[in-house]
This record gives C-alpha cells, structure tokens and sequence, in this order.
C-alpha cells in the first residue's frame, strides 16, 4: 500500500500540472489536422464499423448468449470500447518517456505523470462510446442494477493499464526493442480475448488458457455488468490476480527502475 | 548555518554497452558487461547559502553533469549531494515548451512545473508577460511562430519568475539581444541581493568575474581548482592559453612542412655565406621555438646575438613584431634612428620594449640584418620566437594607445 501511496501522492501534489499535461497530450495529438479533436471519435467508430461489417454481416457471427443481429452489435461494443482505450493507452505509453527524452534530461519532472497520461486520455474515447452503449441498452430494454458496478470494472482497468502502461513506459527507455514488440503483443492480447467473439466459442476445458491473458478476465467482466452475460468464479479470480499482478507489479518495476532513469534516455 | 549545496565525494560514472542486448543480459545474469565513463569523480563542493558560485571548464570537464545532479534531473553514482531549499534549474531555456502550444498554455505549465497553484497562476502569468514584454496578442500565438529573441525572452522570464532558494544558470545568458542579456544580468544581480544561492555556469569570464564570489574549474571530471573567482579564473585562462598555443605550434608545425620553399623561415642553425648571420634570438628569456606568454604592460627585451664572419663588414639590425595572420604590427631597425652607426663584429643587440602596448594575441618576431645602407639583406630569421599576449585589462584591439577620457 505505501508504494500506491507514494506514488498517487506525487499525482495528487502535482494535480494541476497532471491537468495542463493532459490538456497538452489532447491537443498536441491531433493539432494541425482538419479533423481535430474529432478523430478521438472517427477513429474508432471506423474501427468498430469494419469489425461490425466483417464478422456480423460478411461472417454472420452470432454470440449465442444475444441472439440478434443487434446483438452481435451490442456485444462488440461491450467488449471493443474498453479494448480500444487499453490498446490505445499502453502503445502510447511505452514511447512515451522516450519520445520526451530531451525535456526530461533538462527538468525535474514527475515522470509518473506521462504513463498516466496516455493511459487517462485514452479513457475519454471509451467513457463517450460507453454512454451511446447504455443508451442504445436503455432503448433495448436491457437496464441492470449491475450498471451500478461499472465504476469498479472501470477501477480495474484503470488499476491494470496504468500498472503495465508505467512498466512499458521505463522498460522501453532501457529495451527500446519493446517499441516494435508492443504492437505485435497487443495485436496478440486482442485476438486472445474474448472480443470478437464469445465463451461459448471456445471448447470446454480451454478456457482457463484463455484467462492467462491478464483483458480476458476483464472484458467478460464489462460483458457480464453490461449485458448479463454469466461469468464464472474463475474469472472473477482471474480478474482481482491480475488487477493485483499489474498493478502492483508494474508500479514496484516503475520505482525499481525510475532513480537510474536520467542515464539511459 | 547549512550550506545551500553539499557535495560530498560525489562521483558520476555512465555505462556503455556494446550492444543493446548486454546491458539485459547484465540484468540476467548479474555479470557486469559495461564499460564506465567517469563523468565526475570525487567531487567536493560547499555553497554557502546568498553565495554566487560560478563554474568554468572545458566543454566535456562535467559542468553539465555535476549541475544536472544539483538540480536533480541525474542521480550520483556514487557520494552524497544534498540542497537546502527550492530549486530552479535553467539548464535549458525553454526546455518543456511544446512548440504548438501557445506562449500562455507553455508559460501556464512551467508554473504548475514549479509549484505555482492555480489560484495563483494570473498573477505569475502577468508578471512573466511584463518581464518578456511580449504583448497579450503574441501570447495567444503557438510558440513556434515566435522569433529566437521572443521564445528566449518568453522561456528565460518564465524560468526565472518563480521565488527559488537556489538558481541554477547554465549558459543562459549567452542568448538574446543586448538588452535583453542586460535585462537577465540584472536579474540574476537582484537573486544575488536578495540573499538567494546562485550557481552559474559560463565560458564567459567576464561574467563569472563580474557575478561569483567564489568559483570552481572542473577539469576531466574533477576539481582543479576551488577557490577565489579572480584566482580560479586566472588560473583556467592560462591553462587554456597553452593549450592554444599548442594547438597552434602544432599547427603551424603541420603549415611549415606543408608550405615549405613558400615560408621565409630559416632555421637559425644553418650555415650561410652570408657575412653576418643571426644566431640566436631571445624574448625575455624565452628560447627561440618556446612559447613565451607576456602580458600588456610588461616590460620586454629581444635580444639577438650575431655573429660576424667578418669583422669588417658594417650592418644594421631590424626586428618586426608579426601577429600570427602575418601582418606586420611594428617593425623597427638600429638605422632608423638619427644619427646611427652601423654595427660591427660578433656581438648581441638588445631591443628594450618597455611596457609592451600590444593587447591580447599571438605574435611573432622577425630579425633582419641589414647592411649599412639598409638596402640589402645579409641575413634573416622571420616568424621565430612565438609569444602570446594577454591583456589583463579591459581595453580590446591590437594596441593599447595613449588615451585619456574627459568626462
């Protein structure tokens, strides 16, 4: 616990600075292009037609847990909208101490402050699509008590991300090989969790593998709240080990590394 | 009273790797696999608290390293560092500025960079703008539409406008116009009167001079010398004279062997047939091929020593001081002077130049022997006797003239 205290104590010190750098970090990511703060919202929704177009309509997946059309739709929303944040979040945080390495050699910075910033700021997109989604729940009928748990998912993902985001962040200033694994690792963790499609699809005895993928724990848990869909208590295990796991585990590596980090940039 | 900075036995090594993939394979196996470069080694340094303490050296002795230790931004690898009170750190004007970001938005982030609360932020903003005397409309502007004076202007009030214990100044001030380094000069003065530690890094001694109470002169990593300013820097301007003057025999050594048949030089031991030949020639003391280093206002003595082969033959002597781009600044000979007799035999010739008037440069002598016409040239050694001139005072140019101010 002291080290989370430690470590959110320098983010709350600094709050007004968090603020200006995140206010930086919207705005110097899309200045200059026509589209603007815009793209926040084009890119996924083209992200999310095309997977829409491909699987619903050109495969006719259907997740037997919705059976509709709209349902595949509902499901991918569920499950995308978080993906697209996280994926968002950690492959801008692992160039982000790099891609500053002449401002930090020059100032004393809190340094917590740029993982955390590309992991925040690539919530906006997910809160926004998330609100469309309960609508669309609301028009659909499908209002729950267990929305009411969705703060504690997103507690958790927030917890999950910025602990690997930071990891990423000092490990690619010491192993800059980590700029080009990271997009293939992700491409990986999307494709083995359960996105595109459901539990259902995978054979009986195999979803345990699938748990080791720290987002599959997490995404059936966004599906569960959001659209009802059952888990079971491995997975709520699986998900508080790797809230812990990542967490704590990407902060220790973050302080571990942080004093010896003005010598490699 | 504790001293505002402590540095004790500190020292500063960086690894290097051969490959990127030894230094996880050093983390695996716990088997060292670097080399160390030494930035800093047993560095101890006290700065009392309202002292201005400057810092001079060589580019690569450390300064940058030892003020990135101070201001926290680098971790010694080995000893202590420890600083009483805040601290601001101009390594780099305008370093955190984002070029698209407006003058307001970048000066906005370095305050909340140093401390200053929101409810505060108006009031530093104001005092920034006034200082930088950039008006409310170019504020407004992307800071990469801004001239190098304004950005500079911009980034050194912002830099400077929040209230530190300690100022830590990394040649800073050799950006801008004029007025502006005059502006920031005094700035500085006032942290100084205000009872505030300075640190101030500069190859501008006349600064450090003018600045610091005390200084240091880092050589390769480690202090040389620590001390009184007009000492210290005394003692590195000499060192860097000689190193100058090395570079410069070397060459010059180089220029020789390659222009050879195009230079006048002679070496002085060669024989000739002329009657009357130079032999040697001294500057105060100096030999002919050492660098002798002289300062304005001192009094000097050429001395040149003939040789005559035969007795009877009548000469002159002439003697040229050549700066080192080979413009002849003063040349005089014995026959110039009114009612002179040539000279006779084997003997020395003396030249007296009290109170030397050159300012600093680099110079050669040229000796001529001369017949008693002063028509014809026996003899000559041109461009020997290298010497260096430093001029401790303030007056610049070739030659100190006679002058006097009425005010």
């Amino acid at each position: 616990m002291q080290v989370f205290r430690s470590h959110f104590g320098a983010l709350r010190r600094h709050a007004y600075l968090f603020l200006l750098w995140m206010q930086r970090d919207i705005k110097s990511r899309y200045a200059g292009s026509i589209g603007g703060l815009f793209w926040a919202l084009l890119q996924p929704i083209f992200t999310i037609a095309l997977f829409y177009v491909v699987f619903a309509l050109v495969l006719q997946v259907r997740v037997p847990e919705l059976a509709s059309t709209s349902g595949y739709f509902l499901y991918l929303l569920a499950g995308l909208l978080p993906w697209l944040s996280i994926s968002d979040g950690l492959a801008r945080s692992t160039g982000a101490l790099v891609g500053q390495e002449q401002f930090l050699q020059k100032v004393v910075f809190p340094i917590e402050i740029i993982p955390a910033t590309a992991v925040i700021t690539s919530l906006v997109t997910q809160l926004i699509g998330m609100m469309f989604l309960l609508i669309f729940l609301v028009v659909a009928g499908m209002v729950s008590f267990r929305w009411l748990l969705l703060p504690v998912v997103l507690a958790c993902q927030l917890i999950m991300t910025l602990g690997l985001g930071c990891a990423l962040a000092i490990l690619g200033v010491h192993v800059k090989d980590l700029l080009q694994l990271t997009p293939v690792l992700l491409q990986f963790l999307f494709y083995s969790a359960p996105i595109l499609y459901s539990r259902s699809f995978i054979a009986p005895g195999y979803h345990k593998f699938f748990l080791l993928n720290p987002f599959t724990a997490l995404i059936e848990a966004y599906h569960w709240i959001l659209l009802g869909i059952p888990i079971n208590l491995a997975t709520a295990l699986a998900l508080g080990f790797w809230v812990l796991v990542l967490g704590l585990g990407g902060w220790l590596l973050f302080r571990l590394l942080k004093p010896t980090l003005g010598d490699y940039l | 009273m504790n001293p505002a900075i402590r540095l004790e036995h500190v020292a500063k090594g960086y690894r290097f790797y051969q490959r990127p993939a030894d230094r996880l394979r050093e983390l695996l196996w716990r088997r060292p696999l670097h080399t160390i470069h030494w930035a800093l080694q047993d560095i101890d340094l006290l700065v009392q608290p309202g002292e201005t303490f400057g810092l001079i050296g060589e580019n690569g002795a450390g300064k940058s390293t030892l003020l990135k230790l101070i201001a926290g931004t680098s971790k010694a690898s080995r000893g202590q560092v420890s600083c009483e009170g805040r601290i601001t750190a101009l390594l780099e004007l305008g370093a955190g500025f984002h070029p698209e970001e407006t003058g307001r938005e970048n000066v906005y982030l370095m305050g909340a960079l140093n401390g200053i609360p929101a409810a505060a932020m108006a009031d530093y903003f104001e005092q920034i703008a006034a200082f930088a005397e950039l008006s409310d409309e170019v504020l407004a502007r992307p800071v990469k539409t801004y001239s190098s004076g304004m950005f500079m202007r911009l980034a050194f009030a912002a830099a400077t406008a929040v209230d530190p214990d300690i100022l830590i100044v990394d040649e800073a001030l050799s950006v801008g116009d004029m007025y502006f380094q005059k502006k920031s000069l005094d700035r500085i003065m006032r942290f100084r009167e205000a009872g505030k530690t300075v640190l101030f890094c500069s190859h501008n001694m006349y600064q450090i001079r003018s600045l610091c109470q005390r200084a240091a002169w880092l050589h390769e990593g480690r202090v040389r010398a620590l001390g009184d300013t007009e000492q210290v820097v005394t003692a590195y301007e000499s060192h860097e004279r000689e190193k100058q003057a090395q570079y410069r025999q070397q060459n010059d050594a180089a220029a020789s062997d390659g222009m050879a048949g195009l230079s006048n030089y002679r070496p002085l031991a060669a024989s000739s047939s002329a009657p009357v030949r130079v032999r040697q020639v001294t500057l105060s003391g100096g030999q002919s091929d050492d660098v002798v280093y002289l300062e304005t206002f001192q009094d000097v003595a050429v001395t040149v020593e003939l040789e005559s082969v035969d007795l009877a033959t009548l000469y002159h002597v002439g003697i040229a001081i050549v700066r080192n781009d080979k413009e002849n600044i003063f040349g005089t000979s014995t026959h110039f002077e009114p009612d002179s007799k040539p000279l006779q035999g084997s003997r020395d010739v003396i030249l007296q130049l009290p109170r030397l008037s050159l300012l600093s440069g680099e110079y050669w002598l040229s000796v001529y022997v001369l017949d008693d016409s002063g028509l014809q040239v026996y003899d000559m050694a041109e461009l020997i006797c290298p010497f260096t001139v430093y001029n401790p005072g303030r007056s610049f140019g070739f030659v100190q003239l006679p002058f006097q101010w009425q005010l």
